[in-house]
């Protein structure tokens, strides 16, 4: 299987929405302790080989957390960088004029950028300082600024039916789903009694959404009964850093965890760890599921290693 | 702090230890906890013979809900759903249903029946509470009941051929004494033990009786007995039930060897009518809620509903039941043995409940320890109600806080566990809200009485009072002193928290709440520079001030004083100097109402009583409006109202 | 409230959420924002001597016989003047020092309160006041304090402060600014000068009344409560302390007039400029600093891991930068990680002495 090698530590890694055998990764020197960052962008090889190539890298000043691409245009990157900006980089243009825009804003750490699939003219950063911001590419400064989080809001994820609503995922151990056309959070859920890292919507499902904590769980939840969650998927030894649900099947979910290990989830099954993968020998961070490849999933973490593999290989085989 | 030392911190905040299990999990408070807010039963009487033995079923559950009704003062229509355990009724579903209407419940509380034989009651219990915890209801009865006297054990039914020939079936369908036999064999139980655990049972039932300390379980039931027991249509005479009958004062092992084998056909024969449970009539009842709505409706809270367990084993050692359920239980909620402060198990016969005791090791002390079914009887789908009911007055009666029930289940075979957890006393209190307050009605009083309603709108805060009189120096007594030293009022005991916590010192006691119960910062603030302001203006308070309390109002050097002040907060709320006037002290632009208001309120407002008069005050207009601002709140309103006042309320004053 | 009706939002599960995260790093974390642009912990500045020593004094409501002129040097200087009062905004010094002699006769009472003189039962106490000014003579001069400055000694540090705040009141350089009334500066005169008037009043009449006090107090000693008596007794020891400390007071005071601060200021500051140097020079041998919190960070990181025998947690590389950090083999500085680990070494940079991110 396709390995890659960065020479900073794996943060995020997500695949094209355009092509197949694309995708972007985020990473930071250092841990993400300090230093500087690097994007990359892959191409996944047409024959089997274990070799990816890489098509274009952008250097920054601070440590990448996350990226996201485009829904509207191919080669346009978003990425939130530890420095509190984020960055547009399009990858159309020589490495010379990118990035090609940088929005300062945020007062702490951008943790997470999503862009809006229905709409696909805007995109979210949220925050280590307890904010959600919403932007679009044609303005120089945030559309909105949503602060209601009591502590770092580590991920904002984008209802993929519903072009209006977000989640939000935050260190005060809640989960908040919000209408960008109101002022304050819809609904506020105390998901967890730890931090919240991550979150991501059933794409099949608009009402149901995961959350990924401190507490080594990933729950489960129909927002229109949120005391009790549908599910509560234990079998991290650590942090959940971050869940994402399948494009092609419902109940299917991918997880990665500072237990170093990545794992399948089916939370309609009684049994819903469905499978792990121990490829890294860091923590694992970043975690994606691809949407137009069925099954492909790519991995990346502070190994500095970044793997993509079909559901059910190995992903160290080659 | 650096970046890379706060990026680093937050990475070690996620590796965060894991949550805490065991015994201080259970004692925590969420307010989505199953609690009983009132739980009792009726008198235990002998079938056929006892008082009880006219009563149909319908009548001993309408005496119970009743009861309920009346001891709670709940609302009816809050109740959404009655369960009513219950084995030998054929159909007890009617039953359950018009004794809901009867006993004056209105329409919209529902009912239904369930029958998990001997530990009917106990599902009555897990219904509801499993319906509570599910969010499909929020408040719900329980009822376990059974007429033996009018709804006798007609055996096992005929089934078909197809399911009657299948082995383990016909085991099932054997009586329960043979299984009474089978596990006195089978564990090596023999008859000696059995008398002395008999004994030791009736022993127990007899001290609780002439302590008095089943009082707070049982409510007497007014009913009627048959003149002539012959003349099922005869006359019949009223009588009130008030007492167990079943308890036998005074017996032996030797005397209970004397009765002969009640199953001579079963091999080792050791089971007598003295050392088995007794065929009884009675009815137990427990309200159940949510926590957060039992704190809203004002509901004391005698416990909360832990977990329970199921398990099932061969019919033919029925009763060993418990052996299984409860370390089960014990591994489910991570509790050992030792951190549970007693044990109900049913002792449907001697021979099992030696085995249990023994199998599971567990000390006479804690044991049933106000006797069982051996002394009290078993009416089959009360008991498991009833043992509950118990649990929680022993618990009350020795200030204790965890208990086990533990039924096992005739002929299926099944078994359950409950665990319950208690309120906490803190020497002279009793405190099952989770915060006291030791008050009176002084400045200093006001502010977390204040805080303390402005939490209750906010967020349902509840908390219970007491009063000091100070004239009477209960302030200085050990007991107030072992929580403030300093013999001060307020004073707030948090026992939410294990141990409990107590704060003294009212701006200490405002800053605690705030950290503690106001997580969506309503009267607090999430910045560190907002923070600061209000811990700014709280010490502003004591440092400025003469000794509250100790000066005699009129004095010029205490108005001086109070001139200044006022005017260092006329400068601060009409920004005189930076430009920017405010609203409230602290917070950012024109500030919020947090606590630091709170804390300054309640002594400038009375500048009247300083001997400054409205014409004095003209050069604090912004310090004017804020304190009319502050009075209309409702919160204060409530927090300066007379219940804090010991000579308006004396029924909160904490007397000898 | 909206927040109340979204789930089990009730402050109980908050509060046991909070207990279990550690908020601790929190608020570090919350701390690191409002990094300041200067070090908290100023350098003292060239009126180091002299402040202290005045603060010492203030604190034990000590007379500090200095002329004021004298004490230009400390305010002009501009590093952390030591400003008594609050309500002036730019207080001339002589109303600064006037303050001071002021507070020889500002002897606050002790508590003790039951043997007050007599007070007028007016309700309103500016009345209270001109009924006194009326029976009493002016106190408005400073001068006819003198006398009584030099027989009494303020008697504690609690009310010390508050009166030598209020004193400026008096002054009509201050009251400009110290208006009430924001309707207008016509009003704001009449208010500021009815009210000071009335202030003076006031404060006169509590002058006398402490007078009036002090000689009770002899007297009435006895009679107080237990609480009342301990209090005076501190009093007493306090006015002890002061009369066994005025000598080094009358020392430095006699500098102060000779002018030997200026010399000493100057020396300070050419110490301190002679030493920098020295410490640039030092600082590129010297191992590197270890940021201790750094460290200590990563030890608690290292605990929360440590029962985990996992091959790759044992193997980890991060966790062996850790373990460097935390022994203090690795460590950040100037925003460059330094490890011993040859791959991440980068030189030492220079090295400001004063690094007030580290603070």
């Amino acid at each position: 299987m396709p390995v890659f090698k960065t020479p900073f530590n794996g943060y995020s890694v997500k695949f094209s929405p355009f092509y197949e055998s694309r995708l972007a990764v985020a990473t930071a020197q250092n841990f993400g302790i300090l230093g500087n960052g690097r994007i990359h962008v892959l191409d996944l090889p047409s024959s089997p080989s274990p070799q990816i190539s890489e098509l274009a890298s952008y250097d920054t000043a601070d440590g990448v957390y996350d990226l996201a691409w485009s829904e509207s245009h191919e080669s346009l990157l978003v990425a939130a960088i530890a420095d509190g900006s984020i960055k547009i980089y399009d990858l159309s243009l020589p490495p010379t004029s990118n990035p090609i825009r940088s929005f300062l804003e945020h007062s702490r750490e951008a943790h997470s950028a999503d862009y809006n699939p229905v709409r696909r003219d805007s995109f979210l950063s949220a925050s280590w300082d307890d904010s959600v911001k919403l932007w679009t590419l044609d303005r120089p400064t945030s559309v909105r600024t949503f602060k209601e989080h009591a502590y770092c809001v580590y991920s904002a994820v984008w209802n993929p039916r519903h072009a209006d609503v977000f989640a939000s995922a935050s260190g005060d151990c809640t989960l908040r789903v919000w209408d960008v056309r109101e002022p304050g959070s819809t609904m506020i859920i105390p998901a967890h009694d730890f931090e919240i890292l991550s979150c991501d919507w059933n794409k099949y499902d608009d009402c149901c959404i995961a959350t990924a904590s401190v507490d080594k769980t990933i729950k489960v939840w129909d927002v229109r009964s949120y005391r009790v969650p549908i599910s509560v998927l234990s079998g991290h030894g650590y942090a959940v850093r971050k869940v994402r649900f399948s494009p092609h099947r419902q109940g299917l979910m991918v997880s990665c965890s500072y237990d170093m290990t990545v794992c399948l989830w089916d939370y309609m099954l009684e049994d819903a760890l469905v499978g792990r993968y121990d490829h890294h020998t860091e923590f694992a961070v970043g975690v994606d599921m691809s949407v137009l490849v069925e099954g492909l999933l790519a991995s990346t973490g502070w190994d500095e290693l970044v793997y993509v593999w079909q559901n059910g290989t190995d992903p160290r085989a080659f | 702090m650096t970046t890379a030392q706060s990026r680093l911190s937050a990475l070690t905040s996620h590796l965060t230890p894991p949550p805490p299990t065991g015994k201080a999990a259970l004692l925590r408070k969420a307010p989505d906890d199953v609690v009983i807010t009132c739980a009792l039963r009726t008198p235990l009487t002998r079938a056929r013979k006892g008082p009880l033995r006219d009563t149909p079923l319908e009548d001993l559950v309408v005496a119970t809900l009743a009861a309920l009704r009346a001891r709670s003062a709940v609302d009816p229509a809050a109740v959404e759903d009655v369960c009513l355990g219950n084995v030998l009724h054929p159909a007890a579903n009617y039953v359950a249903r018009a004794a809901v209407l009867a006993a004056g419940f209105p329409v919209t509380t529902a009912a239904s029946v369930a029958n998990r034989w001997c530990s009917s009651g106990l599902l009555a219990v897990q219904t509801i509470a499993n319906q509570i915890r599910a969010g499909q209801i929020a408040c719900g009865i329980a009822v376990g009941a059974e007429s033996m006297s009018g709804t006798p054990d007609g055996g096992a039914p005929r089934l078909s051929a197809r399911v009657a020939g299948h082995g383990k079936v016909r085991d099932a369908q054997m009586p329960m004494g043979w299984t009474s036999e089978n596990v006195a064999a089978e564990f090596g139980v023999g008859r000696e033990a059995q008398d002395g655990f008999a004994a030791r049972s009736q022993g127990k039932a007899e001290r609780a009786k002439r302590e008095g300390w089943t009082r707070d379980e049982i409510v007497e039931v007014e009913t009627e007995v048959l003149v002539d027991p012959a003349k099922k249509d005869g006359e019949r005479k009223r009588v009130v039930v008030t007492e167990d009958d079943g308890v036998r004062p005074g017996t032996t092992a030797e005397g209970l060897g004397k009765i002969r084998a009640a199953f001579p056909q079963w091999k080792p024969s050791t089971t007598t009518g003295g050392n088995a449970s007794q065929v009884t009539d009675g009815a137990a009842g427990l309200l159940l809620m949510r926590r957060d709505l039992a704190e809203r409706m004002g509901q004391p809270i005698l416990a909360k509903f832990v977990g329970a367990v199921v398990v099932g084993l061969e019919p033919k050692i029925m009763g060993i039941g418990p052996t299984y359920a409860i370390p089960k239980l014990m591994e489910k909620v991570g509790l050992e043995m030792g951190d549970v402060d007693l044990f109900e198990i049913n002792e449907a016969f001697s021979s099992m409940g030696v085995y249990c005791q023994q199998k599971l090791d567990i000390p006479e002390e804690k044991f049933n320890p106000r006797g069982g079914a051996v002394a009290l009887g078993h009416p089959l789908g009360c008991t498991g109600a009833r043992q509950i009911v118990t649990a929680l007055s022993e618990l009350k009666r020795r200030n204790e806080k965890i208990a086990v029930t533990s039924i096992d289940s005739r002929h299926t075979g099944a078994e359950h566990g409950i665990l319950l957890s208690r309120p906490v006393v803190v020497e002279r209190l009793t405190i099952d809200k989770g915060l006291h307050l030791l008050t009176e009605a002084t400045p200093n009083g006001k502010k977390v009485q204040i805080y303390l309603e402005e939490l209750k709108i906010a967020y349902g805060t509840a908390w219970t009072t007491s009063l000091i009189d100070l004239e009477t120096d209960e302030q200085k007594k050990p007991w107030f002193l072992r929580l403030n030293v300093n013999g001060r009022i307020p004073v707030l005991v948090d026992a939410s928290q294990s141990p409990p916590v107590s704060v003294m010192e009212s701006s200490a006691i405002l800053v605690y709440l705030q950290e503690n119960f106001d997580g969506n910062n309503h009267f607090g603030f999430g910045t560190p520079h907002e923070r600061s302001q209000v811990l700014q203006w709280l010490f502003f308070w004591h440092a400025a001030t003469p000794v509250q309390g100790q000066t005699r109002r009129q004095d010029a050097r205490l108005r001086l004083e109070m001139l200044r002040i006022y005017s260092v907060l006329e400068h601060h709320l009409s920004g005189k100097y930076n430009g920017v006037p405010r609203d409230y002290l602290a917070g950012d632009g024109s500030g919020k109402y947090s606590i630091a208001d709170m804390g300054t309120w309640p002594h400038v407002k009375a500048y009247r009583s300083v001997g400054f008069s409205d014409a004095d005050m003209t050069p604090f207009p912004k310090l004017l409006s804020w304190i009319q601002a502050i009075s209309q709140r409702p919160g204060v309103i409530h927090g300066i109202s007379d219940k804090y006042d010991s000579e308006e309320n004396s029924a909160l004053v904490l007397r000898n | 409230m909206a927040d109340a009706a979204c789930g089990p939002s009730n402050p109980l599960q908050n509060f046991r959420k909070q207990t279990q995260t550690d908020r601790s790093l929190q608020q570090d974390r919350l701390a690191s924002r409002n990094q300041p642009a200067q070090g908290f912990r100023s350098s003292p500045g060239p009126n180091a001597g002299i402040l202290d020593a005045e603060f010492e004094a203030f604190q034990n409501g000590a007379p500090i016989a200095i002329p004021p002129q004298d004490l230009h040097h400390g305010p002009v200087h501009g590093a952390q003047p030591f400003q008594p009062q609050q309500f002036s905004g730019g207080p001339s010094s002589s109303a600064w020092a006037t303050d001071f002699q002021r507070l020889h006769i500002s002897q606050p009472p002790p508590l003790q309160q039951h043997h007050h003189a007599p007070q007028p039962t007016t309700t309103s106490w500016h009345n209270d006041f001109i009924q006194q000014n009326r029976s009493t003579s002016s106190h408005l001069s400073q001068t006819s304090f003198q006398p009584q400055m030099s027989q009494q000694y303020p008697s504690t540090m609690g009310y010390a402060p508050s009166l030598m705040r209020t004193a400026p009141m008096m002054h009509g350089s201050s009251l400009e600014q110290s208006g009430f009334s924001q309707k207008g500066k016509e009003k704001e005169a009449f208010d500021d000068a009815a009210f000071e008037r009335a202030f003076e009043m006031h404060a006169s009449q509590a002058f006398e009344e402490q007078a009036q006090f002090e000689a009770q107090e002899q007297a009435s000693r006895e009679a107080a409560a237990a609480d009342e008596l301990h209090r005076t007794q501190e009093q007493q020891s306090a006015r002890s302390h002061y009369e066994a400390s005025m000598d080094p007071l009358k020392e430095w005071a006699q500098a102060i007039k000779e002018n030997e601060v200026e010399e000493t200021i100057h020396n300070i500051e050419a110490e301190r400029l002679r030493e920098e140097p020295v410490q640039e020079a030092q600082q590129h041998l010297a191992p590197p600093d270890v940021d201790q919190d750094l460290a200590r960070t990563a030890g608690e990181l290292l605990e929360r891991v440590a029962d985990d025998q996992n091959e790759k947690f044992l193997n980890s590389e991060f966790f062996s930068l850790m373990r460097r950090v935390r022994d203090g083999e690795a460590t950040i500085r100037d925003g460059q990680m330094l490890d011993g680990d040859v791959r991440n070494f980068s030189s030492p940079q220079y090295h400001a002495p004063d690094d007030w991110d580290k603070d």
